[in-house]
Protein backbone atom coordinates (compact mmCIF):
# COMPACT_ATOMS: atom_id res chain seq x y z
CA UNK A 1 0.00 0.00 0.00
CA UNK A 2 1.14 3.49 -0.48
CA UNK A 3 0.84 7.00 1.32
CA UNK A 4 1.84 9.84 0.37
CA UNK A 5 3.96 12.17 3.23
CA UNK A 6 2.56 15.53 2.35
CA UNK A 7 -1.05 16.68 2.51
CA UNK A 8 -2.92 17.81 -0.33
CA UNK A 9 -4.35 20.81 -1.09
CA UNK A 10 -7.03 22.26 1.38
CA UNK A 11 -9.61 22.15 -1.60
CA UNK A 12 -9.34 18.76 -1.85
CA UNK A 13 -10.65 18.46 2.16
CA UNK A 14 -13.17 20.89 1.28
CA UNK A 15 -14.71 18.68 -2.23
CA UNK A 16 -13.90 14.92 -0.06
CA UNK A 17 -15.91 16.43 3.09
CA UNK A 18 -18.80 17.19 0.31
CA UNK A 19 -18.68 14.08 -1.16
CA UNK A 20 -18.54 11.80 2.11
CA UNK A 21 -21.36 13.69 3.10
CA UNK A 22 -23.23 12.57 0.59
CA UNK A 23 -22.50 9.21 0.70
CA UNK A 24 -23.04 9.26 4.32
CA UNK A 25 -26.39 10.52 3.37
CA UNK A 26 -27.14 8.14 1.02
CA UNK A 27 -25.52 5.45 3.70
CA UNK A 28 -28.31 6.64 6.38
CA UNK A 29 -30.92 6.66 3.93
CA UNK A 30 -31.00 2.85 4.15
CA UNK A 31 -31.52 2.82 7.45
CA UNK A 32 -34.27 6.08 7.07
CA UNK A 33 -36.14 4.22 4.76
CA UNK A 34 -37.57 1.69 6.85
CA UNK A 35 -37.41 3.61 9.93
CA UNK A 36 -39.68 6.04 8.71
CA UNK A 37 -42.09 3.54 7.12
CA UNK A 38 -42.03 1.87 10.55
CA UNK A 39 -43.75 5.57 11.96
CA UNK A 40 -46.09 5.48 9.35
CA UNK A 41 -44.45 8.34 6.95
CA UNK A 42 -45.21 8.00 3.37
CA UNK A 43 -41.43 8.82 2.97
CA UNK A 44 -40.25 5.62 3.58
CA UNK A 45 -41.57 4.10 0.65
CA UNK A 46 -40.54 6.45 -1.75
CA UNK A 47 -37.05 6.73 -0.34
CA UNK A 48 -36.77 3.14 -0.43
CA UNK A 49 -37.84 3.47 -4.16
CA UNK A 50 -34.94 5.45 -4.58
CA UNK A 51 -32.47 2.49 -3.85
CA UNK A 52 -34.38 0.21 -6.09
CA UNK A 53 -32.23 0.47 -9.53
CA UNK A 54 -29.27 -0.64 -7.26
CA UNK A 55 -30.46 -3.47 -5.57
CA UNK A 56 -32.90 -6.65 -5.72
CA UNK A 57 -34.41 -5.22 -1.92
CA UNK A 58 -35.58 -8.73 -0.96
CA UNK A 59 -36.54 -8.50 2.17
CA UNK A 60 -35.22 -12.01 3.59
CA UNK A 61 -32.03 -10.59 2.39
CA UNK A 62 -31.57 -7.39 4.05
CA UNK A 63 -30.17 -6.18 7.47
CA UNK A 64 -33.01 -5.47 10.63
CA UNK A 65 -32.40 -3.29 12.92
CA UNK A 66 -35.93 -3.81 14.25
CA UNK A 67 -38.11 -1.53 12.87
CA UNK A 68 -38.29 -3.59 9.37
CA UNK A 69 -36.02 -4.65 6.59
CA UNK A 70 -33.20 -1.85 5.56
CA UNK A 71 -33.88 -0.43 2.03
CA UNK A 72 -30.79 -2.27 0.61
CA UNK A 73 -29.46 -5.77 1.33
CA UNK A 74 -26.81 -6.66 3.61
CA UNK A 75 -24.10 -6.52 0.54
CA UNK A 76 -25.20 -3.33 -0.65
CA UNK A 77 -24.86 -1.71 3.22
CA UNK A 78 -21.32 -3.35 3.76
CA UNK A 79 -20.64 -2.19 0.12
CA UNK A 80 -22.35 1.40 0.88
CA UNK A 81 -20.90 2.09 4.48
CA UNK A 82 -17.15 0.32 3.88
CA UNK A 83 -17.10 3.04 0.74
CA UNK A 84 -18.58 6.03 2.91
CA UNK A 85 -16.03 5.41 5.79
CA UNK A 86 -12.84 5.15 3.89
CA UNK A 87 -14.04 8.49 2.16
CA UNK A 88 -14.40 9.69 5.95
CA UNK A 89 -10.65 8.31 6.54
CA UNK A 90 -9.23 10.02 3.65
CA UNK A 91 -11.39 13.42 4.70
CA UNK A 92 -9.82 13.30 7.77
CA UNK A 93 -5.88 12.30 6.34
CA UNK A 94 -6.28 14.56 3.50
CA UNK A 95 -3.87 12.32 1.75
CA UNK A 96 -3.92 9.91 -1.00
CA UNK A 97 -3.86 6.31 -0.01
CA UNK A 98 -3.98 3.69 -2.86
CA UNK A 99 -3.49 -0.28 -2.03
CA UNK A 100 -2.08 -2.50 -4.70
CA UNK A 101 -4.13 -3.78 -7.32
CA UNK A 102 -3.86 -7.11 -5.98
CA UNK A 103 -5.78 -6.22 -2.75
CA UNK A 104 -9.01 -5.14 -5.02
CA UNK A 105 -8.89 -8.86 -6.07
CA UNK A 106 -8.16 -10.23 -2.92
CA UNK A 107 -11.28 -8.60 -1.32
CA UNK A 108 -13.80 -8.40 -4.07
CA UNK A 109 -12.98 -12.39 -4.31
CA UNK A 110 -15.42 -13.72 -1.73
CA UNK A 111 -17.86 -11.37 -2.24
CA UNK A 112 -17.68 -12.62 -6.17
CA UNK A 113 -17.91 -15.86 -4.93
CA UNK A 114 -21.20 -15.80 -2.52
CA UNK A 115 -23.16 -14.04 -5.44
CA UNK A 116 -22.31 -16.36 -8.10
CA UNK A 117 -23.33 -19.44 -5.34
CA UNK A 118 -26.22 -17.58 -4.46
CA UNK A 119 -27.29 -17.23 -8.39
CA UNK A 120 -26.32 -20.92 -9.22
CA UNK A 121 -28.72 -22.22 -6.18
CA UNK A 122 -25.93 -23.13 -3.47
CA UNK A 123 -25.90 -22.35 -0.69
CA UNK A 124 -25.24 -18.33 0.54
CA UNK A 125 -24.03 -16.99 3.31
CA UNK A 126 -26.23 -15.32 6.19
CA UNK A 127 -27.02 -11.78 6.16
CA UNK A 128 -24.61 -10.53 8.92
CA UNK A 129 -21.50 -12.70 7.07
CA UNK A 130 -22.65 -10.77 3.96
CA UNK A 131 -22.15 -7.48 5.16
CA UNK A 132 -18.82 -8.42 6.83
CA UNK A 133 -17.76 -9.61 3.61
CA UNK A 134 -18.95 -6.62 1.70
CA UNK A 135 -17.30 -4.21 3.85
CA UNK A 136 -13.75 -4.63 3.13
CA UNK A 137 -14.62 -4.15 -1.15
CA UNK A 138 -16.36 -1.09 0.29
CA UNK A 139 -13.46 0.24 2.12
CA UNK A 140 -11.09 -0.19 -0.80
CA UNK A 141 -13.54 0.81 -3.35
CA UNK A 142 -13.69 4.15 -1.08
CA UNK A 143 -10.24 4.13 -0.74
CA UNK A 144 -9.42 4.36 -4.45
CA UNK A 145 -12.15 6.80 -4.95
CA UNK A 146 -10.58 9.32 -2.27
CA UNK A 147 -7.21 8.64 -3.89
CA UNK A 148 -8.31 9.49 -7.25
CA UNK A 149 -10.21 12.64 -6.26
CA UNK A 150 -7.32 14.15 -4.20
CA UNK A 151 -5.27 13.28 -7.64
CA UNK A 152 -7.94 15.20 -9.67
CA UNK A 153 -8.11 18.58 -7.26
CA UNK A 154 -3.85 18.04 -7.23
CA UNK A 155 -3.68 18.35 -10.48
CA UNK A 156 -6.26 21.52 -11.08
CA UNK A 157 -5.02 23.51 -8.07
CA UNK A 158 -3.20 26.12 -8.88
CA UNK A 159 -0.77 25.46 -5.88
CA UNK A 160 -0.28 21.95 -7.06
CA UNK A 161 3.61 20.76 -7.32
CA UNK A 162 4.30 18.40 -10.13
CA UNK A 163 4.57 15.09 -7.95
CA UNK A 164 3.44 13.08 -5.19
CA UNK A 165 6.07 11.97 -3.74
CA UNK A 166 4.85 8.57 -1.91
CA UNK A 167 6.79 7.49 1.03
CA UNK A 168 6.35 3.95 1.77
CA UNK A 169 5.65 0.78 -0.57
CA UNK A 170 4.37 -2.12 1.26
CA UNK A 171 1.96 -3.87 -1.22
CA UNK B 1 5.78 13.42 -30.96
CA UNK B 2 3.19 10.96 -30.31
CA UNK B 3 -0.74 11.56 -30.88
CA UNK B 4 -2.54 11.21 -27.70
CA UNK B 5 -4.74 7.53 -27.89
CA UNK B 6 -9.04 7.87 -28.38
CA UNK B 7 -11.15 7.59 -25.65
CA UNK B 8 -13.56 6.55 -27.66
CA UNK B 9 -12.21 2.71 -28.35
CA UNK B 10 -12.03 2.05 -25.02
CA UNK B 11 -15.52 3.69 -24.41
CA UNK B 12 -17.43 1.67 -27.03
CA UNK B 13 -15.81 -1.45 -26.32
CA UNK B 14 -16.84 -1.32 -22.72
CA UNK B 15 -20.22 -0.04 -23.14
CA UNK B 16 -21.38 -1.92 -26.11
CA UNK B 17 -20.32 -5.31 -23.85
CA UNK B 18 -21.40 -4.28 -20.74
CA UNK B 19 -24.44 -2.64 -22.17
CA UNK B 20 -25.66 -5.68 -24.28
CA UNK B 21 -25.16 -7.82 -20.84
CA UNK B 22 -27.15 -5.44 -18.94
CA UNK B 23 -30.29 -5.67 -21.41
CA UNK B 24 -29.96 -9.79 -21.08
CA UNK B 25 -32.77 -10.55 -18.39
CA UNK B 26 -30.50 -13.30 -16.20
CA UNK B 27 -27.32 -11.32 -16.42
CA UNK B 28 -28.41 -7.66 -15.79
CA UNK B 29 -29.41 -9.16 -12.18
CA UNK B 30 -25.89 -8.21 -11.26
CA UNK B 31 -26.63 -4.68 -11.28
CA UNK B 32 -28.55 -5.83 -8.36
CA UNK B 33 -25.53 -5.93 -6.68
CA UNK B 34 -24.47 -1.80 -6.60
CA UNK B 35 -25.20 -1.28 -10.21
CA UNK B 36 -21.91 -3.69 -10.45
CA UNK B 37 -22.44 -3.89 -13.87
CA UNK B 38 -22.16 -0.66 -14.79
CA UNK B 39 -19.47 0.25 -12.57
CA UNK B 40 -17.39 -2.89 -14.15
CA UNK B 41 -18.43 -1.09 -17.59
CA UNK B 42 -16.30 2.28 -16.37
CA UNK B 43 -13.36 0.25 -14.95
CA UNK B 44 -13.04 -1.72 -17.89
CA UNK B 45 -13.16 1.20 -19.96
CA UNK B 46 -10.49 2.85 -17.58
CA UNK B 47 -8.34 -0.42 -18.06
CA UNK B 48 -8.24 -0.57 -21.72
CA UNK B 49 -7.11 3.28 -22.28
CA UNK B 50 -4.51 3.32 -19.47
CA UNK B 51 -3.08 0.41 -21.83
CA UNK B 52 -3.46 2.69 -24.96
CA UNK B 53 -2.35 5.00 -22.55
CA UNK B 54 1.21 2.86 -21.53
CA UNK B 55 1.40 2.06 -25.01
CA UNK B 56 1.55 5.65 -26.38
CA UNK B 57 3.76 7.12 -23.42
CA UNK B 58 1.12 8.83 -22.51
CA UNK B 59 0.28 9.72 -18.34
CA UNK B 60 -3.24 7.91 -17.30
CA UNK B 61 -4.76 9.68 -14.30
CA UNK B 62 -7.83 9.28 -12.32
CA UNK B 63 -9.30 12.16 -14.22
CA UNK B 64 -9.23 10.32 -17.56
CA UNK B 65 -10.70 7.58 -15.90
CA UNK B 66 -13.78 9.50 -14.81
CA UNK B 67 -13.76 10.81 -18.66
CA UNK B 68 -13.92 7.82 -20.40
CA UNK B 69 -16.08 5.83 -17.57
CA UNK B 70 -18.50 8.45 -17.96
CA UNK B 71 -18.91 7.95 -21.69
CA UNK B 72 -18.78 4.33 -21.45
CA UNK B 73 -21.74 4.98 -18.90
CA UNK B 74 -23.27 6.80 -21.39
CA UNK B 75 -22.54 4.43 -23.57
CA UNK B 76 -24.13 1.68 -21.45
CA UNK B 77 -27.02 3.96 -21.15
CA UNK B 78 -27.97 3.92 -24.52
CA UNK B 79 -27.59 0.29 -25.32
CA UNK B 80 -28.93 -1.34 -22.80
CA UNK B 81 -31.79 1.29 -22.52
CA UNK B 82 -32.53 0.50 -26.45
CA UNK B 83 -32.01 -3.33 -25.97
CA UNK B 84 -33.66 -4.06 -22.83
CA UNK B 85 -36.66 -2.08 -23.84
CA UNK B 86 -36.78 -4.15 -27.12
CA UNK B 87 -36.12 -7.61 -25.41
CA UNK B 88 -38.50 -7.05 -22.54
CA UNK B 89 -41.36 -5.85 -25.31
CA UNK B 90 -40.18 -8.75 -27.82
CA UNK B 91 -40.59 -11.43 -24.37
CA UNK B 92 -43.76 -9.10 -23.15
CA UNK B 93 -41.66 -8.67 -20.10
CA UNK B 94 -41.02 -4.77 -18.36
CA UNK B 95 -44.65 -4.59 -17.82
CA UNK B 96 -45.79 -1.88 -15.85
CA UNK B 97 -47.96 -3.69 -13.82
CA UNK B 98 -44.55 -6.00 -13.01
CA UNK B 99 -43.30 -3.14 -11.82
CA UNK B 100 -46.39 -2.45 -9.66
CA UNK B 101 -45.61 -5.58 -7.99
CA UNK B 102 -42.46 -5.23 -7.23
CA UNK B 103 -42.64 -1.80 -5.87
CA UNK B 104 -45.73 -3.78 -3.41
CA UNK B 105 -42.97 -6.73 -2.86
CA UNK B 106 -40.43 -4.58 -1.64
CA UNK B 107 -42.75 -2.73 0.70
CA UNK B 108 -43.25 0.45 0.09
CA UNK B 109 -45.55 2.23 1.61
CA UNK B 110 -47.14 4.22 -1.76
CA UNK B 111 -50.34 6.00 -1.64
CA UNK B 112 -52.37 3.84 -3.69
CA UNK B 113 -54.20 6.43 -5.31
CA UNK B 114 -50.57 8.14 -7.08
CA UNK B 115 -50.02 4.40 -8.11
CA UNK B 116 -53.52 3.94 -9.78
CA UNK B 117 -52.69 7.46 -11.89
CA UNK B 118 -49.28 6.42 -12.90
CA UNK B 119 -50.70 2.94 -13.83
CA UNK B 120 -53.35 4.53 -15.85
CA UNK B 121 -50.95 6.91 -17.90
CA UNK B 122 -48.84 4.11 -18.68
CA UNK B 123 -51.81 2.10 -19.86
CA UNK B 124 -52.78 4.73 -22.16
CA UNK B 125 -49.66 5.62 -23.50
CA UNK B 126 -48.53 2.15 -24.37
CA UNK B 127 -45.41 0.20 -24.21
CA UNK B 128 -43.04 3.08 -25.36
CA UNK B 129 -43.30 5.63 -22.52
CA UNK B 130 -41.78 2.17 -20.67
CA UNK B 131 -39.06 2.35 -23.26
CA UNK B 132 -37.93 5.71 -22.88
CA UNK B 133 -38.04 5.67 -18.76
CA UNK B 134 -36.04 3.18 -19.22
CA UNK B 135 -33.65 4.93 -21.34
CA UNK B 136 -33.47 7.56 -19.19
CA UNK B 137 -32.79 5.52 -16.35
CA UNK B 138 -30.06 4.07 -17.79
CA UNK B 139 -28.65 7.22 -18.91
CA UNK B 140 -28.48 8.64 -15.81
CA UNK B 141 -27.02 5.43 -13.84
CA UNK B 142 -24.89 5.05 -16.79
CA UNK B 143 -23.61 8.52 -16.44
CA UNK B 144 -23.42 8.38 -12.40
CA UNK B 145 -21.80 4.40 -11.72
CA UNK B 146 -19.85 4.24 -15.05
CA UNK B 147 -17.63 7.83 -13.56
CA UNK B 148 -17.87 6.29 -10.32
CA UNK B 149 -16.17 2.73 -11.91
CA UNK B 150 -13.62 4.79 -14.47
CA UNK B 151 -12.48 7.16 -10.99
CA UNK B 152 -11.36 3.65 -9.57
CA UNK B 153 -10.02 2.01 -12.17
CA UNK B 154 -8.27 5.79 -12.93
CA UNK B 155 -7.05 4.99 -9.15
CA UNK B 156 -5.55 1.33 -9.57
CA UNK B 157 -4.47 1.52 -13.60
CA UNK B 158 -2.35 4.94 -12.86
CA UNK B 159 0.19 5.59 -15.47
CA UNK B 160 2.81 8.23 -13.88
CA UNK B 161 4.02 10.17 -17.16
CA UNK B 162 7.13 9.07 -18.70
CA UNK B 163 10.04 11.21 -17.67
CA UNK B 164 11.35 13.17 -20.99
CA UNK B 165 14.53 11.61 -22.20
CA UNK B 166 17.56 12.77 -21.14
CA UNK B 167 19.87 13.71 -24.13
CA UNK B 168 22.95 11.90 -24.54
CA UNK B 169 26.12 13.43 -23.63
CA UNK B 170 28.92 13.56 -26.62
CA UNK B 171 31.67 11.08 -26.12
CA UNK B 172 34.72 12.27 -24.74
CA UNK B 173 37.39 13.84 -27.18
CA UNK B 174 40.19 11.03 -28.09
CA UNK B 175 43.17 10.91 -26.38
CA UNK B 176 45.71 13.47 -28.11
CA UNK B 177 49.10 11.78 -28.43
Amino acid sequence: MTTSSEPAPRTSRLVLGLVTGLAGLWTAGVVLAPWLAAHESLLGGWLRLLYRPGCHQIAGRCLDLGFGPMAVCARCVGLYLGGTLALLWTTARNRPFRASPVWLAVVAAPTVLDFVAGQIGLPSLGNWTRFAVALPLGLLAGLYLGDALIEIIRLNSPQSKPEFPREDSVG
Amino acid sequence: MNQAPSMLKPALISGVAFGVAGAIPVINWINCACCALIIGCGFLAAFLYSKDSRAAGFAFRPGNGATVGLVAGLIYGIVSGVLGGLINSVLGMGDWQEVVEQIQMSGADIDPEVLDGITHFMESSGGLVMILIGIFFALVLGAIFGTIGGLIGGSVFKVEPQAPAQEQAPPPPPPVG
